[in-house]
């Protein structure tokens, strides 16, 4: 079984906590163990690195620091937290005056980082680790029909990457179909959902999240699946006020990307938090008996 | 230490001696050194000076110096003064040398005491090198008159064309069949709106007819052999399939091909044209060329209706690549740019949206003798826009791509605005960064647009996308830009957009200058001899550079480039030989054992291997003086004039004020 | 003047005529300060560093030497820094077999135009020599704290 150190990230221990469900239950479906790390702390998200670089890249280090101790890949299925680790990482291993400032602050708790872990997202992890094949295998209830809009979200791209596509990446749509689902063309798939403007600046927030269901309803798609709690969040919770707020009339069901997994691996959908939503309850209950009869 | 020394140190007015305590230095040179072979130490307070330089000129006459040595600004600016004023007095000019103390001490230190100890090292770094100077005589390189112009667009045809009128024999090399360049593409030039056609077919007429123009079209140089007034070039011409001795250019052979390609070159990409072609009506050479990898009969052996019918029996299909040689003194290299591609910017849409063209296929829009005849319409070939939007610095002025500005495009795109309206009556919206109207007439060309009714809008446009948000949107292009001036997002629908892609070099630059030995800068432009000073020379002599393969530039620019390459080369011609710096590397041929390690190491090819004697030799000509092969010879067989080991050794020894050690303790360190 | 002086090193610095050489006159004509250990030597191309003048640098009384050229692929002899990158490296690994640190040889590149950079290099170069101390080259005559050269000063 491959292990991974696992950083489930503050919000999937709260309100995403069915993402948590749904990652642990594919990931074992999938021969991986998802080790969570030790006494985790918060990531910072995007909040805390403009209010003090230094102390931000150090909460994020705490982190990696453990995860390295382990020894094993660092692995986080939130955008927000994914960003933060993967160039808190990055930049350590460029600037040795910002690693031995970090690791001088980590030593109060035994702690050193290298920066030699790597980190990555959980939806590259099945991608790119497993690989799309060993997936296919493991397909019992193939989601025929269900057309899903692939939500990459902006951080899981951007900062580009060692020369990524950050306006048309395919993978996830390849996920989806290996799935069995349909992917279809999200023409906002890696746009900003808003982040925390929706706490801070509610209407431009609402003004986004907006389009990006706007879209999502044009695609014709009948979910819209996402790879991070803050977008999940802005996009299914906030989706009554958009209505509110706009006189749209939306009801898009919003899932977890391992939640659409596991139910294309027969997993009970409760196993994968599925019930748990804040909206749209009655078509999902639909979006279920697909997969019974699939 | 047989050498007489006089040693000369600057005040430079307060430049050095406000750091530098000059009189000390003077003083301690001409006790310390004397033993050095110093015979005389003056300070002066402008060495550069007549009175300055008298001083020198006098003591080499009186005093029988045989070593001058001047401590003050830096080489760069008064080598040559001090070389100069040494021959006035009958030295040989190499017998002097000029070390820095003011750029190199003065200016950079602030700790008087350590500068002007500094200042006394230096001094006697100077002195011991000077004692292993050789006097050198330039060498004298006789000039053949003949010319090579490489690049047929109006840069090469203006060299040619001042070069040709000044009596002197030019080859005229351009690698498609008709010379003219991007020039003959575009439909008016700015800030005048002259047809572009118009003023430059006359230049390419006169090129074409010119006794002393060789035209060579549909042809490329292969090789550059020799040096500066001596080189010996093979120039590949291609086979046109085409007698251009019988053909009268009356075109029957193209309207009877039954053969159409796109024709991605002339008329990127918009229109297309026969398999046996002439790029444009006003070709010069007017003899068409076949394009046999698309020809029916090179492909599958049938068709020939060109050759039936041809009245003058002009079409060989036998014609084959043919190389010939020719010698020249001085070569141009005038091969233009490539436009950006805009496809790089997924963002904007090119290549996947309609309606989506860069600058050079509008030019080809608004060209009479365009695709459309001139009408600016959409893709359906007969709509014409209601609204347009004209991207400015597309792939410029962007980290992400081309950092640097492409000098043109605000006023092609200006340019456009005016075109667009003059012709459709459509409502215009320009995206811009800051507007760069630089040149004669242009920022009255702005005012001019401004006054029509263009809209200017202060932002670089984020998205063009056709992902419509609001009933207006459907069916338009949609262009989400902020708008800096007001502080807002815009979403603004149009139906064309004009991407106003930026310039970048030859897409085989690199090796195309490789075979002239010159190099590129980081971003692809050929390197000039001095940015603001000498913008058309370039490090290799005989070899010069104009128009935009030296940057981005517009028109009035690049003409004012070739007739300077022109007048360059005139004057060496005239003059009939060039004096080179006698800088050079020589191998003695007793100690060279033919290992061979220099031949690879100098990338101007300027050793040879003689097989015979199994020796190496520098061909004086085309050395550089880079001096690599003098540091990589495991024998010690080649030494470099100017800059040999004996010189430099002494030179260390001077610095760390050996030379006083060893006269103070009779000890020789190791 | 003697045992209680903070130790100055002493630098030599090869520079390229057309690069590097023109960066330290930039580095003049700005009024960039940087420290007075440093004393250069003019040649034509970083291609024509000899080995041999990085030895009998630092055998006559040098702490350290600078080599600086054009950076890589703006040689305006098209390619001979890459040269002198390779001689660089083999060379360094030579003077650490005879005892030398790595540190006292180092390889920067500067354009004409980056004068203020290369000051700053000559600098940094001269305060990582200061912290190696003196060079103890056994064949050396015994050096006081302050090498002969500063010594003339006093002289």
């Amino acid at each position: 079984m491959k292990q991974y150190a696992y950083y489930p990230g503050c919000s999937l221990e709260s309100l995403a906590v069915s993402y948590n469900l749904a990652n642990i239950e594919v990931s074992r479906k999938l021969g991986l163990e998802l080790s969570e790390i030790e006494d985790w702390n918060c990531c910072g998200a995007t909040a805390y690195f403009p209010v003090d670089e230094f102390l931000a890249y150090t909460l994020v280090a705490r982190n990696l620091a453990k995860g390295e101790k382990m020894g094993l890949d660092f692995v986080t299925p939130c955008n927000g937290c994914y960003k933060n680790a993967y160039f808190t990482n990055a930049y350590l291993q460029q600037d040795p005056d910002l690693a031995e400032h970090i690791n001088s602050a980590l030593e109060e708790d035994n702690l050193h980082i290298e920066g030699t872990s790597k980190v990555k997202h959980l939806i590259e992890v099945y991608v790119y680790d497993v690989g799309l094949e060993e997936i296919s295998k493991k397909i019992t209830h193939p989601l025929q029909g269900l057309r899903v809009a692939p939500y990459y979200g902006c951080q899981l791209v951007r900062p580009r990457k060692n020369g990524e596509d950050v306006e048309n990446p395919r993978y996830f749509e390849d996920l989806l179909s290996t799935i069995g689902a349909e992917p279809v063309e999200y023409y906002s798939k890696t746009h900003c959902c808003g982040g925390s403007l929706i706490v801070t600046n509610r209407m431009a927030a609402l003004d986004m999240i907006n389009k990006l269901l706007q879209d999502a309803v044009k695609s014709k798609a009948d979910v819209i699946a996402t790879t991070c709690p803050m977008c999940n969040v802005n996009l299914e919770v906030y989706q009554g006020y958009v209505n509110r707020e706009f006189g749209t009339d939306y009801s898009m069901p919003v899932m977890y990307f391992t939640q659409i997994m596991g139910l294309a691996m027969g997993i009970k959908p409760n196993l994968l938090g599925i019930g748990k939503e804040l909206v749209s309850g009655a078509t999902l209950k639909s979006f279920a008996q697909v997969k019974e009869s699939g | 230490m047989s050498e007489k020394i006089g040693v000369y140190v600057c005040h430079c007015g307060t430049n050095i001696a406000g750091i530098v305590n000059v009189e000390e230095v003077t003083q301690w040179a001409g006790s310390r050194l004397k033993e050095r072979g110093v015979v005389i130490a003056r300070d002066y307070k402008f060495m550069c000076s007549s009175l300055g330089q008298e001083l020198i000129e006098k003591d080499i006459k009186e005093l029988g110096l045989t070593r001058v040595v001047v401590a003050a600004c830096s080489p760069h600016l008064h080598e040559r003064t001090f070389r100069t004023a040494c021959e006035r007095a009958g030295l040989n000019p190499y017998l002097s040398e000029l070390v820095s103390i003011r750029e190199q001490v003065s200016w950079v230190h602030t700790d008087k005491i350590a500068a002007t100890a500094k200042a006394k090292a230096v001094l006697s770094g100077g002195v011991e090198r000077v004692i292993h100077n050789e006097p050198l005589e330039p060498l004298k390189v006789p000039i053949h008159p003949d010319s090579l112009v490489v690049g047929g667009g109006i840069a090469g045809i203006q060299a040619a064309l001042e070069l040709a009128d000044g009596g002197n024999h030019v080859y005229l090399v351009e690698r498609e069949p008709s010379i003219g360049g991007h020039m003959a593409q575009f439909d008016k030039t700015f800030p005048t709106l002259d047809c572009s056609a118009c003023i430059l077919t006359p230049r390419m007429v006169q090129a074409g007819n010119h006794p002393n123009i060789t035209l060579l079209t549909w042809s490329e140089v292969t090789k550059v052999d020799g040096y500066v007034g001596n080189f010996e070039v093979v120039i590949k011409k291609k086979a046109r399939y085409v007698n251009t001795e019988l053909c009268t250019g009356c075109g029957i052979c193209v309207e009877k091909c039954p053969m159409k390609v796109v024709d991605d070159v002339f008329e990127a990409g918009m229109a297309k044209r026969k398999v046996i072609y002439t790029p444009f009506p006003q070709a010069v050479p007017n003899f068409p060329v076949l394009d046999a990898p698309n020809c029916t009969f090179f492909q599958k052996g049938t068709c020939k209706a060109c050759e039936k019918f041809c009245p003058t029996n002009a079409i060989d299909f036998n014609q084959k690549d043919e190389d010939i040689t020719v010698k020249v003194g001085n070569i141009v290299l005038a091969t233009g740019y490539d436009l950006f591609n805009p496809r790089r910017i997924p963002q904007y849409g090119y290549g996947r949206l309609e309606n989506i063209i860069t600058s050079l296929e509008f030019e080809r829009l608004c060209n009479a003798s365009g695709p459309t005849g001139g009408n600016i319409v959409l893709k359906d070939g007969v709509t014409p826009p209601k609204t347009v939007g004209i991207v400015h610095c597309v792939g410029s002025r962007d980290q992400n791509y081309n950092g640097y500005c492409s000098a043109i495009c605000c006023m092609q795109s200006i340019k456009f605005a005016h075109l667009v309206h003059e012709r459709t009556g459509a409502e215009i919206y320009n995206f811009y960064i800051d507007i760069r109207t630089p040149g004669k007439s242009y920022e009255e060309f702005y005012q001019r647009v401004l006054d029509e009714g263009t809209h200017f809008v202060r932002g670089k446009v984020a998205e063009v996308t056709d992902v419509a948000r609001s009933p207006e949107e459907e069916g338009k292009l949609i262009i989400q830009v902020e708008d800096t001036l007001i502080g807002k997002q815009r979403r603004i629908p149009v139906d064309m957009v004009i991407l106003s892609a930026g310039l970048e070099p030859r897409y085989d630059a690199k090796e195309t200058g490789k075979l002239f030995g010159i190099a590129c800068s980081a971003d692809g432009w050929y390197i000039e001899r001095h940015p603001k000073l000498d913008p058309i020379a370039t490090m290799t002599e005989g070899v010069y550079i104009a128009g935009c393969v030296q940057g981005p530039k517009d028109i009035p620019a690049t003409v004012a480039q070739g007739a300077a390459a022109a007048a360059r080369i005139q004057g060496k011609i005239q003059q009939g030989e060039i004096t080179l710096e006698p800088i050079r590397a020589s191998i003695n041929e007793d100690q060279c054992s033919g290992c061979r390690i220099c031949n690879d190491l100098c990338p101007f090819s300027a050793i040879l291997f003689h097989e015979d004697r199994a020796v190496s030799e520098v061909n004086a000509a085309l050395c550089q003086g880079c001096g690599t092969c003098v540091a990589a010879c495991p024998a010690g067989a080649i030494s470099g004039t100017g800059f040999s080991n004996e010189q430099v050794l002494a030179q260390i020894e001077g610095l760390l004020l050996l030379n006083i050690e060893k006269i103070e303790s009779n000890k020789v360190p190791a | 003047m003697n045992n209680n002086e903070t130790f100055e090193p002493v630098i030599i610095g090869f520079t390229c005529n057309w690069c590097s050489y023109r960066a330290a006159d930039t580095a003049g004509t700005a009024r960039v300060k940087y420290a007075p250990n440093i004393r250069l030597i003019r040649l034509m191309c970083s291609g024509r560093l000899d080995p041999t003048f990085v030895l009998k640098a630092l055998a006559n009384g040098a702490d350290a030497v600078l080599i600086t050229g054009c950076h890589p692929g703006d040689c305006h002899y098209v390619e001979q820094n890459y040269k002198a990158l390779r001689r660089f490296h083999l060379l360094k690994r030579v003077l650490t077999q005879m005892g030398i640190e790595p540190g006292r040889l180092k390889l920067v590149w500067a354009s004409a135009a980056e004068g203020a950079i290369l000051a700053a290099e000559f600098d940094k170069f001269i305060n990582e020599v200061r912290a190696l101390g003196p060079l103890n080259w056994p064949l050396q005559k015994q050096k006081t704290f302050s090498t002969p050269a500063l010594e003339e000063v006093a002289a």
